[in-house]
């Protein structure tokens, strides 16, 4: 415990200095203004804004990329109060109550609220992560190669069940990704394989045209062709302290979304969207008047902004600990660490201490910017919200295309960026999620080297999984998670929890 | 669902998204397949480059073949393709910017790449997204080129 304040003050050092403080800001400003405009979600934002990260210092492309993702997601609950647009599924749920209260003049407290509550969130979900981590890569350093893969079946099956949709179709983008990822090299020999007698692909094909092809493209195609019905918006913000009734009804909300999402983030496939969801499903049940619901309570607000931040943040435990992204932004990180040469895993907490523990203090220095600066500054947003799509889209598409070029400045990322923008729209024309293709396109390389290795020291016995207890349980519990959502009884449940 | 664009996509030959889905990942994995054929399989104590892969593509082919036949037993939505119209602007501007950058140079690209991208969407107005295109050409070069010394080409002739 004593060791994790210790080490905590460490970051701080990395993060307080001048240049990470500036990435920081820059960051979570450059991720609000991106994440504040319609139809533009935290991944999105994040797959978008991963070029300008590329020419920084590890460290310092880390803190930036950190602080685009919570500013990104602030940005959507602010669209989400003022304008009733979730920019991402996680805003879904503060669409609910933090419109009603801005219809009713009451905006300036609900994005306030919703401020202070994933400020102080993040703070707390800091704390957690400088606690839980150490002994968790302390664990992770027992895994050998058939732990490895068991642990990554298991964080990818997690990912899928934790997260809406049907599983069969989740489980086939798991495996797309995975033949997508053998493209490159072979992880063994080195030698190329699948490269089409493309020279430029033969380490690989870099993850940002993946990502903006996966995501950007055909989201801002989805916006085009089936536009949401836009709000006339007129939100005023002209208090924007609560009162002491709101506040008095906020904190026990935002404290109890603060648990939960820092618990349900940890989990693979967790991270903001589970928590949030939780977080207001919780608040509705033990409210004393439930009618409030959906009318502008103050609790439907707080605990899931709070929720989301606190899982937002706890989400990067299993990405630091374990090198295992629980979700789509987290894959993204991955594949910014990646393409810096480091693979995230349990060596990162001790071969690169400044990095990890100075990523995690400056969590909790972007959050109090973001409060530092975007409460001040909501009139500039509010105006940001009404930019017409018909500008905007084709002002992304080209920072897509300039941004894809510069990673590698060559011109054939820019082909790799068509192709995957091809297979996202195929891919959402025929209704398939691409998150779980993402997930499984990063560790696609790590799963078949552990594989491999694995067999070949059992010789070809594929009993080496399951004599290995800990990879025995990592599967077992795959196998477990996979029944319990194909089982018919709880298949309803789950549905029903994704409706509420 | 598109009225935004006038007319219906067209419902093409009343098939169900769960077929097409499912016969869209089998093709994908006998690509895998056959783009791996050459590799060395190996044994399973002993994988070759083209084990992984191939068996990979193989679980893709069964994962299509199972899609495609769970949709016969439920009644699902039909496919439809969407207005071509967005698609083809869109993917019309990526193919120009690969075309033209290292050719004509970011400003003008930028700006070529914003009027065909404008194309996509019917209520484009003109005389604001060329403004636009100009500025943020201007723009970019500024900021890459100029403050963070990027070696990128501003025109066809620097």
């Amino acid at each position: 415990m004593l060791d994790a304040f210790a080490n905590l003050a460490g970051g701080f050092a990395v993060a307080l200095q001048w240049q990470n403080l500036l990435f920081a800001l820059l960051g979570a400003m450059m991720g609000t203004f991106i994440g504040v405009l319609p139809g533009l979600g935290p991944l999105t934002t994040v797959a978008i804004l991963l070029p300008v990260t590329f020419y920084l210092e590890p460290v310092s492309s880390m803190i930036m990329l950190a602080g685009i993702y919570y500013g990104a997601q602030y940005g959507g609950s602010t669209t989400a109060i003022l304008a009733n647009l979730p920019g991402e599924a996680t805003s879904v749920v503060t669409c609910i109550d933090g419109y009603q209260m801005a219809r009713q003049g009451r905006a300036g407290s609900a994005l306030a609220i919703a401020a202070l509550g994933s400020c102080f969130a993040g703070i707390v979900a800091t704390l957690v992560i400088a606690v839980a981590a150490p002994p968790l890569t302390r664990f992770a350093m027992l895994f050998g190669a058939p732990e490895y893969f068991s642990l990554m079946v298991l964080g990818l099956v997690a990912a899928i069940v934790l997260a809406q949709g049907s599983i069969l179709r989740a489980l086939a983008m798991v495996v797309l990704g995975l033949l997508i990822a053998t493209i490159g090299s072979d992880p063994q020999t080195g030698l190329a394989r699948v490269t089409f007698g493309v020279p430029q692909i033969s380490d690989g094909i870099s993850f940002v045209p993946v990502a903006m092809g996966l995501f950007a493209v055909p989201e801002l195609l989805k916006n085009i062709v089936w536009p949401e019905e836009k709000v006339a918006l007129d939100a005023r913000v002209n208090r924007l302290w609560p009162t002491y009734e709101e506040f008095r009804l906020a904190w026990p909300a935002v404290v109890r979304g603060t648990a939960l999402g820092s618990i349900l983030g940890i989990l693979p496939g967790g991270g903001a969207l589970l928590s949030s969801f939780a977080a207001y499903a919780v608040e509705k049940k033990i409210a004393r008047d439930p009618a409030k619901f959906g009318n502008g309570a103050v609790q439907g607000v707080a605990a899931p902004e709070a929720a989301n931040n606190a899982g937002a943040q706890t989400s990067f435990i299993p990405l630091l600990t374990l090198g295992l992204p629980g979700n789509a932004v987290m894959a993204v990180m991955a594949g910014a660490l990646i393409m810096k040469g480091i693979q995230p895993g349990p060596n990162v907490i001790t071969a690169m201490p400044e990095l990890f523990w100075g990523l995690i203090a400056s969590m909790v220095v972007g959050n109090a910017m973001l409060l530092v600066i975007n409460l001040p500054m909501i009139g500039l947003w509010v105006k940001l919200i009404n930019v017409p799509y018909r500008l905007l889209y084709p002002s992304i598409l080209v920072f897509c295309c300039l941004g894809t070029y510069m990673v590698g400045n060559s011109v054939v990322d820019i082909w790799m960026l068509l192709v995957f923008s091809a297979l996202g729209c195929v891919l959402q024309l025929l209704k398939f999620e691409p998150a779980p293709l993402a997930l499984s396109f990063v560790l696609g390389i790590m799963m078949e080297e552990n594989f491999r290795r694995a067999l070949q020291v059992s010789r070809g016995d594929f009993m080496i999984f399951i004599n290995h207890p800990i990879s025995a349980v990592l599967l077992a519990s795959a196998v477990a998670l996979l029944l319990v959502v194909i089982l018919p009884g709880i298949k309803q449940k789950r549905k029903e929890a994704f409706q509420e | 669902m598109s009225e935004h664009h006038g007319r219906k996509g067209a419902s093409w030959l009343s098939l169900s998204v769960d077929l097409v889905a499912g016969i869209f990942l089998f093709l994908a994995g006998v690509a895998g397949l056959i783009a791996t054929w050459s590799l060395p399989t190996g044994t399973v104590a002993r994988m070759g480059a083209g084990f992984w892969p191939q068996a990979v593509s193989l679980l893709l082919c069964m994962f299509g073949v199972g899609i495609a036949a769970l949709s016969f037993t439920r009644k699902g939505e039909l496919f439809e393709l969407p207005p071509l119209r967005p698609y083809a602007a869109v993917f019309g501007a990526m193919v120009l910017f690969g075309l033209l950058f290292e050719r004509i140079g970011m400003i003008p690209t930028v700006i070529v790449t914003m009027l065909v991208a404008g194309l996509a969407s019917i209520e484009t107005r003109w005389v604001q997204l060329s403004i636009l295109a100009v500025v943020l050409a201007i723009l970019s070069a500024v900021a890459f080129v100029r403050l963070l010394g990027l070696p990128l080409p501003v025109f066809w002739w620097r």
